[in-house]
């Protein structure tokens, strides 16, 4: 048996000189992951025939009004890990009128849960107006509800309508950025 | 008791140990060796290992970095290290774990030249490409990545676990050849695998709007079977058992070997293992995703009534469909090849073979080895120099030097003794990293328990 007696030592001993560094694995529960996803929203162009009407005969100046629903947040890892939304946009205006803009966040109902804007006001030939909206959801919890995006924009002076014939337009550009944290 | 201290020991270190099968390889006549190369000599009439101690092997390897670069206790925090870590590897980086367990193995001598050796094995390997790409997106998003495209092609894994039944001959054809061959039949317990994506995700800034997001030529195909049963996953730990003992997913394959004396001192040996193949029929369940998509938002065209966002999930859906299919495919098992060169030399000795003659054999040895495996991503490589050493007739040692994806500097030692009986041996990988393991990118042990009976 005195192989085995001196394999067993040698064996043990290698084992016993061998070591290695603390390692910790429950550093992992503490991981974090934070991405900012980026993604496009709504954009549009519009010129003066959407804001004019006739009204009993008469040519009236009208508000545009259009909503879509946006269900990113119906996806429950993006839902339980959202913690800020940028919104970012960039408006071209060709009219030399200004525009109100209001943008709201709906509920699955259409109700109105936030107001992203509120009445913003888009100068006239403005040809690069940039604007930015960071809403932090511990300060709007309510967001997180949110489905629908409607964008309100009408003439700020309702008095006197556009020129029909102008080839002005408005164009509107949007995108949202989802600031997430999740641990593993 | 004290062989069980010294199990107990060695599985203690199959947590943090791995395998090199590159010492094992042609080292002291051992019956496992059979299992690297059918076609290698053997000198006893039958031999019988130990069940479930036979054969143990284990190993997790990692090429661009090392467990305690994550998992040190430093200052550093966790996002830190993870996020210097995802700076360091690329595509090409891996995650490899294998473990074989020899649950019974025998063999016997049918006639002076020819050696019949069967056993049952159960293997899991699997391996994990690092998918930089889809890590710093999940991780970092894609916010700061503007025109830069995320491979979907940087997503590859493949795991199995199966259970193989195996026989394998070797005969001796002349006094300078060896010629073996086994077959095996695979009982395949659960596949996973991803292979041959292609694709890619960019953000770029956009003309009508601000971004435009393009999923551009993907083709992603993720292959499950054994996991899902009904649309459950299997939970069952005992199913997956029953499944490797031929009631999973079948298949087969061959090992072919041969050794040749070039000159009584030099022999030349190489073989071809696993080339072989799962068929997968049964719990499949796969994903597919196909096409090519742009996004750059939703155009508002007012007073229009329009479903803009059914409008969205219509078009996503048709030009890039996510398809489940239960189809049966093909899975192929990772062949290896191994070739080696080998020069005897020293003093001249003899021992007692199986039919009481006496043969010769040098104390000495030296050579090289090239080890090979095919795996998805490309052909991996290790160039093995090794030197043994036979103390006796009972007691012989290996100590190889080893060039891989891991290592340029990997030492390995191999210890094979006889007593009676009764054959042990054990491997140890690595050596320079013993005194810090946690740093090292793979360590390796292998060991076993047979009886030999001339």
């Amino acid at each position: 048996m005195n192989l085995l007696k001196i394999y067993s030592t040698a064996l043990i001993t290698i084992f016993f000189l061998s070591c290695s560094q603390p390692l910790d694995f429950k550093q992992l529960e503490e991981y974090t992951i934070m991405p900012s996803i980026s993604s496009s929203l709504v954009f549009f162009s519009i010129d003066a025939s959407n804001f004019n009407t006739i009204i009993s005969g008469l040519p009236a100046a009208i508000e545009v009004n259009e909503t879509t629903d946006f269900k990113l947040l119906e996806n429950s890892f993006i839902k339980q890990n959202l913690v800020q939304l940028d919104f970012n946009f960039k408006i071209k205006n060709e009219f030399n009128r200004i525009f109100l803009l209001d943008i709201n966040l709906l509920d699955a109902q259409s109700n109105t849960i936030h107001k992203v804007f509120d009445g913003f006001e888009i100068s006239g030939n403005a040809l690069d107006i940039s604007a930015e909206v960071v809403l932090i959801i511990e300060d709007f919890p309510e967001v997180l509800n949110f489905t629908k995006v409607q964008f309100i924009i009408g003439l700020k002076d309702t008095t006197t309508i556009l020129d029909a014939t102008s080839l002005s337009k408005i164009e509107f550009k949007s995108s949202v950025v989802m600031h997430l944290e999740s641990t593993i | 008791m004290r062989i069980i201290v010294l199990i107990f020991t060695f599985l203690i270190g199959l947590n943090s140990f791995s395998q090199n099968k590159q010492v094992l390889y042609d080292f002291a006549g051992l019956p496992q060796t059979l299992l690297l190369n059918p076609g290698l000599e053997t000198d006893y009439k039958f031999h019988i290992g130990v069940p479930l101690l036979s054969g143990i092997s284990s190993e997790i390897k990692s090429t661009g970095f090392s467990l305690s670069e994550i998992f040190a206790i430093n200052n550093n925090t966790i996002n830190d290290k993870i996020s210097t870590v995802l700076n360091k590897i690329d595509a090409n980086d891996y995650l490899k774990v294998n473990t074989q367990i020899e649950v019974f193995s025998a063999g016997f001598r049918f006639d002076k030249k020819t050696y019949v050796s069967f056993g049952f094995y159960q293997e899991l390997d699997a391996i994990g490409y690092l998918p930089k790409d889809a890590l710093t997106l999940i991780n970092e998003g894609n916010t700061s990545y503007l025109n830069k495209s995320f491979s979907i092609s940087e997503m590859i894994y493949k795991l199995d676990v199966l259970g193989v039944i195996h026989a394998g001959i070797s005969r001796k054809v002349s006094d300078k050849l060896t010629l073996g061959g086994r077959f095996k039949v695979y009982s395949s317990a659960l596949n996973l695998e991803t292979t041959n994506n292609q694709g890619t995700f960019t953000t770029r800034l956009g003309n009508n709007n601000i971004y435009v997001h393009y999923l551009d030529n993907v083709n992603f195909n993720a292959r499950t079977s054994g996991l899902i049963s009904n649309n459950e996953y299997i939970s069952d730990a005992s199913t997956y058992i029953e499944n490797s003992l031929l009631g999973g997913n079948l298949g087969a394959g061959i090992d072919v070997g041969f050794t040749y004396h070039v000159t009584p001192q030099l022999q030349f040996s190489g073989s071809l293992l696993d080339f072989g193949f799962v068929q997968h029929t049964k719990n499949i369940k796969n994903n597919l995703v196909v096409g090519s998509y742009t996004f750059e938002g939703i155009e508002f065209e007012f007073d229009s009534n329009r479903n803009y966002w059914q409008e969205l999930q219509a078009a996503s859906n048709e030009q890039i469909p996510i398809v489940n299919n239960q189809d049966a495919y093909i899975s192929w098992r990772p062949a290896k090849l191994n070739v080696a060169i080998k020069h005897s030399f020293g003093e001249k000795r003899s021992k007692y073979c199986y039919d009481n003659t006496l043969k010769d054999f040098y104390t000495n040895a030296f050579g090289a080895q090239l080890y090979s495996v095919f795996r998805p991503l490309r052909q991996q490589f290790a160039l093995t120099s090794f030197y043994e050493k036979s103390f006796s007739n009972k007691l012989q040692a290996k100590i190889t030097y080893t060039i891989d994806d891991y290592s340029y500097y990997n030492i390995g030692v191999g210890v094979s003794a006889k007593i009676w009986k009764i054959n042990f041996y054990g491997i140890l990988d690595n050596l320079t990293k013993l005194s810090d393991i946690s740093s090292a990118n793979n360590v390796s042990l292998q060991f076993g328990f047979n009886l030999l009976f001339n």
